[in-house]
């Protein structure tokens, strides 16, 4: 039952027209490393749709061991499309053409499923662009079997509800397992001959697949969610809830050491090798930190052996650990100087350091002769503040990690705030700007001319998170908060940055968003809206009017506190974190106290670990060792 | 030991651009294990020569670069492991060892033949409106960029300027010919050789595009064009 695998555009139509477009090798793949398979010896097409600009996609840790995984099945095929950039729309909307997946250039409607990977809300109206340029259509009801299986993963997946009407499945938590649960369903339906409704009833039966047009919401006359149930389909409902998928060990995982290394560079451009999923650190503004849990770590033996293949077959000359605060990891000197001997003479990177000298201490190993900067990320000026957001690090900390990096060499400081935290005040904010001020006052004590980049963003509340039922402050506020800062932060060798309002608060409103807000979507999508997270490119004017069109309160979606006892649109979909952990972790912050990191201390009882058996899992304390 | 590879970019990835090429080819030879001499200082580089660039959507039968390395190895070794490791449209065509003490690869450059394939207009107009740039003294176009605008006087780069006699016919290497020539008569090939001048050169698109100054409009984005032949000084 294979579909017509016709190329709907010839190379000669395209290499005509690519000239006309900014960077054009974006949409012609040949890749190193891509996969093509012979669409006749598959029976399973699947395309990873990326709703960002290729340079983003094409590095993205996440596709890549996508990508890898579903290759490496039997008569699988899967192949990448990423959103076009507007010129590209434009031609082709003129040409009448497809979007494409660049290794068989087939058109997206061509394929069995489109698989989307969901990293941030302002990519949403991507999404929408590219099912349509795909020739899919728009809304999960007006497809039908002809039509491929739209599915979405990815963090956001956890909160989409606003993407409900548009994504037929969402796959929870750890994609390496739940993808191949999707496929093999998906292959047993294609045979059955049945119809599309029994496909999207057998996908909410895989554990972590969410099938949002199974469920029908209930709302209060305040507008906010009543409740969220299973419909009931002749005796048939799904899950009252669904839980997220959760490997239980990394070190077990499927890596690709063979990764697609794009011709022209992506935003990351290096050898990748993630040495350990989930953080337990506990900032109580951090998605991923509690979305993640828990921390499953590789053995060191395995990263060093799986770093020097890529780099061996890549031809990188930097290597890259990653995980959401590398500085943790159980071994990480080690881990690192052995690196650092590697024979093709790469550097080693870590990205997301910790606010300490610890952490300056792997900067210096890492430095390599070249003592451009260093990022730390103290995300509060004042103590007060850190400890509402569990960020536990005191002020000495950061002076004794600022004081190591001026002795180790560094003189450019970067340092990365929020402004607008529950509970803020303008002392604190101030506090930001003396914070850089004493750092920098330490660097010229100890003879140098320091140079320091304070970048700060505005805070935006996120579903599963212990902030989740706060206000996104007003752009008119954070903007007060912005200059406040501005005022103190003047002077020589001092930089101040700071984040557009606008997108903090578009950011708001879909992070936190019900599926009533599909219709904003589909009709800033219809008004042109794309790439909302490139400010040079964001229109305020358009994303009021579609707001006002559709009948969308800002307010209520970004800049109200929501009651302890708010159904939240998420509530059916669960990350393992118990919403009563949550909850106690905001009381705590109330009270400034802090939470430890389960890492090495007790339990802290978020749930995670008995309600999804899984445990945490760091290297070399495996069972039997 | 310094090494000139002479490759070929062909047409599927016209499309990148020179920096793009200097990395991607730096990455196979680091993938192919060619023992590269690196640059002293804080931040060595490979040492490599990559001539003269080829702009974003120009293929090339006869590209090349030198790369010096720490010691010797066979010339075949060298074609097999990097063949090995080349993107797919990259292909080796040969492998020379450069004597010592000659000049660079970039200032030994004299000339680029280039190959034109239009669309779009007709042999005889566009043969005339070459004859007429030729007899002209000075063709002075805007070239804008990014970050300047300035004028280049186009006409003393070009040193030749021919409409070819008609389509299929010409000897034109593989992987450069377009896929479909043959019936399509809006179908025009053409050949242009162009002077490089210590390093100093222009692009065929950019007379395609002054040619509107002699009566024939063209979209110079849509026409094909592939370098045919890099010529060098001879000693």
């Amino acid at each position: 039952m294979l579909r017509v695998n016709r190329e709907e555009i010839t190379w000669e139509d395209l290499r005509r027209e690519l000239g006309k477009v900014e960077k054009p090798a974006r949409y012609t793949g040949g890749e190193i490393n891509a996969i093509r398979k012979d669409p006749e010896k598959v029976d399973v097409r699947f395309a990873l749709a990326f709703p960002d600009v290729y340079e983003v996609g094409a590095s993205h840790l996440g596709s890549q061991i996508l990508y890898y995984v579903i290759n490496s099945m039997d008569r699988v095929a899967c192949e990448r499309t990423y959103a076009p950039w507007k010129d590209m729309e434009e031609l082709l909307r003129r040409k009448n053409w497809p979007l494409y997946t660049l290794e068989s250039r087939a058109p997206l409607y061509a394929f069995d499923i489109v698989g989307f990977s969901l990293q941030y809300e302002l990519t949403y109206t991507n999404v929408l662009a590219m099912l349509e340029l795909g020739g899919i259509p728009l809304r999960s009801k007006d497809r039908d079997e002809s039509h491929p299986l739209v599915i979405a993963g990815g963090p956001v997946a956890l909160s989409a509800e606003p993407l409900a009407d548009f994504i037929d499945a969402f796959a929870l938590g750890d994609g390496e397992e739940v993808v191949g649960d999707i496929i093999s369903v998906y292959k047993d339906w294609r045979v059955s001959g049945k119809p599309r409704s029994f496909l999207l009833r057998e996908l909410s039966q895989i554990p972590g697949v969410y099938v949002p047009s199974l469920y029908e919401v209930f709302y209060n006359p305040d507008n906010t969610v009543s409740r969220i149930s299973p419909r009931n389909l002749d005796g048939f409902s799904a899950p009252e809830r669904v839980h997220r998928r959760v490997l239980k060990s990394l070190e077990s995982a499927p890596y690709p050491t063979k990764p697609l290394i794009p011709l022209i560079p992506p935003i990351h451009d290096r050898a990748v090798v993630e040495i350990f999923r989930g953080c337990t650190q506990g900032c109580r503004f951090c998605q991923a930190g509690m979305i993640y849990r828990p921390v499953r770590e590789r053995e060191p033996e395995t990263i060093e052996k799986m770093a020097l293949e890529i780099l061996e077959r890549s031809g990188f000359n930097e290597v890259s650990l990653v995980s959401l605060s590398s500085a943790d990891y159980t071994y990480i000197k080690d881990l690192v100087s052995n690196l650092l001997k590697n024979p093709c003479g790469a550097k080693v990177s870590l990205p997301s350091l910790r606010v300490d000298s610890f952490s300056v201490g792997l900067a210096e190993m890492l430095g390599g002769g070249t003592k451009s900067g260093l990022t730390l990320a103290p995300e509060a000026g004042s103590q007060r503040m850190r400890d509402i957001i569990n960020k536990r690090v005191t002020e000495e900390d950061i002076l004794a990690a600022a004081e190591s990096a001026f002795s180790a060499g560094y003189s450019h400081i970067k340092l990365y705030f929020m402004i607008g935290l529950p509970g803020e005040t303008d002392e604190d904010v101030v506090a930001i700007g003396k914070l850089a001020q004493e750092i920098r006052r330490l660097g010229r004590n100890m003879g140098k001319r320091p140079s320091i980049v304070v970048s700060v963003s505005g805070f935006v509340p996120k579903a599963h998170t212990p902030f989740q039922w706060e206000p996104c402050l007003r752009p008119e506020e954070i903007m007060r908060r912005q200059r406040l800062l501005g005022s103190v932060l003047r002077g020589p060798g001092l930089e101040y940055r700071y984040h557009d309002v606008r997108l903090t608060r578009l950011e708001a409103v879909f992070s936190r968003g019900d599926r009533r807000l599909a219709s904003a979507l589909e009709l800033a999508f219809k008004k042109g809206r794309r790439f909302d997270a490139w400010t040079d490119d964001y229109k305020q004017e358009e994303w009021d009017a579609v707001f006002e069109e559709s009948g969308v309160d800002v307010d209520f979606y970004a800049h109200r506190e929501r009651s302890e006892d708010e159904v939240f649109p998420w509530d059916h979909l669960s990350s393992g974190v118990r919403k009563s952990y949550l909850l106690r972790e905001r009381r705590l912050a109330m009270q400034e106290a802090k939470t430890p990191d389960c890492r090495g201390a007790d339990c802290t009882g978020c749930g995670v670990c008995p309600d999804l058996g899984v445990k945490v899992d760091l290297a070399g304390r495996r069972d039997g060792q | 030991m310094i090494v000139r590879v002479i490759y070929e970019k062909g047409d599927k990835v016209r499309f990148l651009g020179h920096l793009d090429i200097v990395r991607v080819v730096q990455m196979s030879v680091a993938r192919a294990g060619w023992p590269v001499k690196m640059s002293e200082g804080f931040s060595p580089k490979p040492r490599m020569d990559f001539g003269s660039p080829l702009p974003v959507g120009v293929a090339g039968y006869e590209e090349m670069f030198e790369v010096v390395l720490t010691e010797a190895r066979p010339l075949d070794w060298l074609a097999r492991t990097l063949s090995a490791q080349f993107p797919s449209d990259f292909r080796i065509r040969e492998i020379l060892p450069v004597p010592p003490g000659r000049e660079s690869l970039s200032e030994s450059i004299v000339a680029s033949v280039y190959d034109l394939d239009l669309k779009g207009v007709e042999a005889s107009a566009l043969s005339r409106a070459f004859d007429a740039f030729m007899a002209d003294e000075s063709v002075l176009l805007e070239i804008t960029r990014p970050k300047e605008t300035r004028q280049v006087d186009l006409r003393p780069f070009v040193l030749e300027a021919l409409v070819l006699p008609s389509t299929g016919e010409i000897d034109r290497p593989a992987a450069c010919s377009p896929a479909h020539a043959g019936q399509d008569n809006t179908r025009v090939l053409a050949s242009m050789t162009v002077r490089h001048d210590r390093g100093r050169t222009i692009r065929p698109q950019w007379v395609l595009s002054s040619l509107d100054r002699y009566g024939l409009v063209l979209d110079a984005r849509e026409t094909i064009i592939d370098r045919r032949k890099i010529l060098l000084e001879q000693h």
